[in-house]
């Protein structure tokens, strides 16, 4: 392989790091408070919402049954609002962070709800405010189940990120088809391939390491 | 002695509210409502109860007697559908969300099964309600530190709950329920996970709180031996109502409803064993047998060497069938199945020397 090629993948795999890390950012800064009133606001729950709970249900469902590259194409006009244009690496953010944040709500609720109900009843007796129990007993509590979750996340979105090669983002997605596939470079496919497979493996590494620090229920003694 | 405090307050300032009851049920009763579908389920009827100040109260029921609900209906977590709930003097039905936090943080309650956050150390969990209640970090340390060393802890202070035992991870509930200085400390079957032995040492804590500090403790469990051990009185719940309340001496030793007799069968040695009861006739036989006598002690007849009196000044044989002796709220009581000669002729005196020394004593049947 020249030395320019390795450049190039060198580039496109900082462009990948950029855009799924500041998608990922603006997805858990979106997803993360819907899915905690998500997991709250069922009838009967702390910030008790039903009718709001239901339709955001409902958009988030939306959301996630359509396919990411047909999101990508539909949403072009909020991409060109927000971004400034439709093409390029910093286009595919906007895309991204749609596609990731209502996964993010979903997983997170998921996190939320596991939290033992016996534990928000004990804060309850001891005067604790919705805001308090939420802060003090949901997000502590379910601190290890979000940390994996966000790790499940990041792996998805490189993968989608992978795919916004398709429609003019920059990133390894993008050099594999320009490049591995388009001009018959199957090194160039491989190394991609490979370089994503390396990210996959490290982004889970790290993911679960969090985890397990921050888990301190399977303490030894 | 764990004697009741009753009206004997610990408020002294002498004015109206020290003779006033902690905890007060009047007319309480709760449903909940029909889900689709089902019906509609009386979970309460018509509870009227009182905890005076200082005093331990054990509520004794069966699972699905209304146990837990009305243990929550003293902070709010529940709230009743007909009657009124006061604690210490003000009437919790009628408060909002806002002022029942407030009132929470003067009831403290402990849970079966502990309830502690996993992503806390000891400290952390006995700290919590300080901090929802918003006190400093100074004020936080300086309670928390007196509390581990009460429920003695304090060498377990930066460990996670996953690495305590169920008696420690109770005692960090304890500790955690008190940390606000409550008035009423209540108890939702705080030693039903707990092993015979942690159960003791936990109930000894809970009384020591009670005499020591001088907190109204409402528990409520299925276990007599847990009324037995700590409670002044008791209150039965069967099918959510209140089917038999008293000192607990006396519930335990004349117990007057079928299911507070269900609990006591096997706690204080009154079921007879099988081979007797199968035995068991209601007239003697002609010749030989045995009367069976259930003998109940209770205080200063318990003290008494009965039997051996009995064969010396009468010369029967006695034959002991079942029995258990053990102290009930701190006092002596027992029971003794006996079989004396059914024909000897002397049953009549035996009844009465038992009457005189003041003991009860009842012929159950007769054993060929």
């Amino acid at each position: 392989m020249s030395p320019e090629i390795i450049r190039l993948i060198y580039e496109a795999t900082l462009d990948t790091l950029a855009m799924v890390a500041t998608a990922m950012v603006f997805a858990t800064l979106l997803g993360l408070p819907v899915g905690l009133f998500l997991a709250t606001s069922r009838r009967g729950e702390l910030l008790a919402a039903p009718l709001v709970n239901r339709l955001l249900g409902l958009v988030i469902n939306a959301t996630r049954s359509t396919p990411f590259i047909i999101l990508v194409v539909a949403i072009i006009p909020l991409t060109r609002l927000i971004a400034g244009t439709s093409i390029g690496t910093r286009a595919a953010i906007v895309p991204l962070t749609v596609a990731a944040a209502p996964f993010i709500a979903r997983v997170v609720e998921a996190a939320i709800r596991e939290v033992d109900h016996g534990l928000i009843e004990a804060v309850r007796a001891m005067g604790a405010s919705p805001l308090q129990i939420i802060a003090k007993v949901l997000l502590p509590e379910a601190k290890p189940a979000i940390v994996m979750a966000l790790t499940l996340t990041v792996v998805s979105l490189i993968g989608y990120s992978a795919m916004v090669g398709a429609v003019g983002g920059g990133g390894l997605g993008d050099l594999g088809i320009r490049y591995g596939y388009q001009r018959f470079m199957p090194d160039v496919m491989a190394a991609v391939v490979v370089v994503l497979i390396i990210l996959v493996q490290g982004v889970q590494t790290i993911g679960d390491l969090i985890a397990k620090r921050v888990n301190k229920r399977a303490r030894q003694v | 002695m764990n004697a009741p405090l009753g009206s004997l307050a610990l408020n002294s300032s002498g004015s109206a509210t020290a003779v006033q009851p902690m905890i007060v049920f009047d007319g309480v009763g709760k449903i909940y409502p029909a889900r689709r579908g089902g019906l509609a389920v009386k979970a309460l009827d018509n509870i009227s109860l009182t905890v005076a100040r200082g005093s331990i109260l054990g509520v004794i029921g069966r699972s699905g007697a209304g146990k837990s609900t009305l243990i929550r209906l003293v902070n709010g977590l529940e709230k009743p559908s007909t009657g009124r709930i006061n604690v210490d003097g003000r009437d919790i039905t009628r408060l909002g969300e806002k002022d029942l936090r407030q009132i929470r943080r003067s009831i403290g309650m402990v849970f079966q099964h502990f309830n502690l956050l996993s992503s806390r150390t000891v400290f952390g969990n006995v700290a919590l309600p300080l901090e929802i209640a918003g006190r400093s970090k100074a004020e936080i340390k300086a309670r928390v530190e007196p509390l581990l060393a009460l429920v003695g802890l304090t060498d377990k202070r930066d460990r996670y709950p996953a690495e305590l035992s169920g008696g420690q991870k109770q005692r960090v509930g304890i500790a955690r329920a008190l940390a606000t200085e409550p008035k009423v400390l209540l108890s939702d079957e705080a030693t039903s996970a707990l092993d015979p032995e942690t159960t003791l040492s936990i109930l000894d804590l809970l009384a020591r709180i009670n005499s020591e500090l001088g907190l109204t403790i409402l528990m409520i469990t299925h276990e007599m031996a847990v009324i037995r051990r700590i409670a002044h009185r008791v209150a039965v719940l069967d099918q959510g109502r209140v089917v038999e309340c008293g000192d607990v001496f006396d519930v335990f030793t004349h117990p007057r409803h079928p299911a507070t007799a269900s609990f006591l069968a096997n706690e204080t040695g009154r079921a007879l064993p099988r081979f007797i009861a199968e035995r068991l006739r209601d007239s003697a036989p002609p010749v030989g047998g045995q009367a069976v006598f259930r003998i109940v002690f209770q205080g200063i007849g318990a003290e008494t060497p009965v039997l051996s009196q009995l064969t010396r000044q009468f010369g029967v044989d006695v034959n002991i069938l079942a029995g258990s002796a053990d102290e009930v709220a701190g006092r002596p009581f027992g029971t003794l199945v006996v079989g004396l000669p059914a024909n000897s002729g002397r049953l009549a005196l035996v009844q009465n020397f038992l009457a005189e020394l003041g003991l009860e004593a009842e012929v159950l049947g007769y054993v060929a």
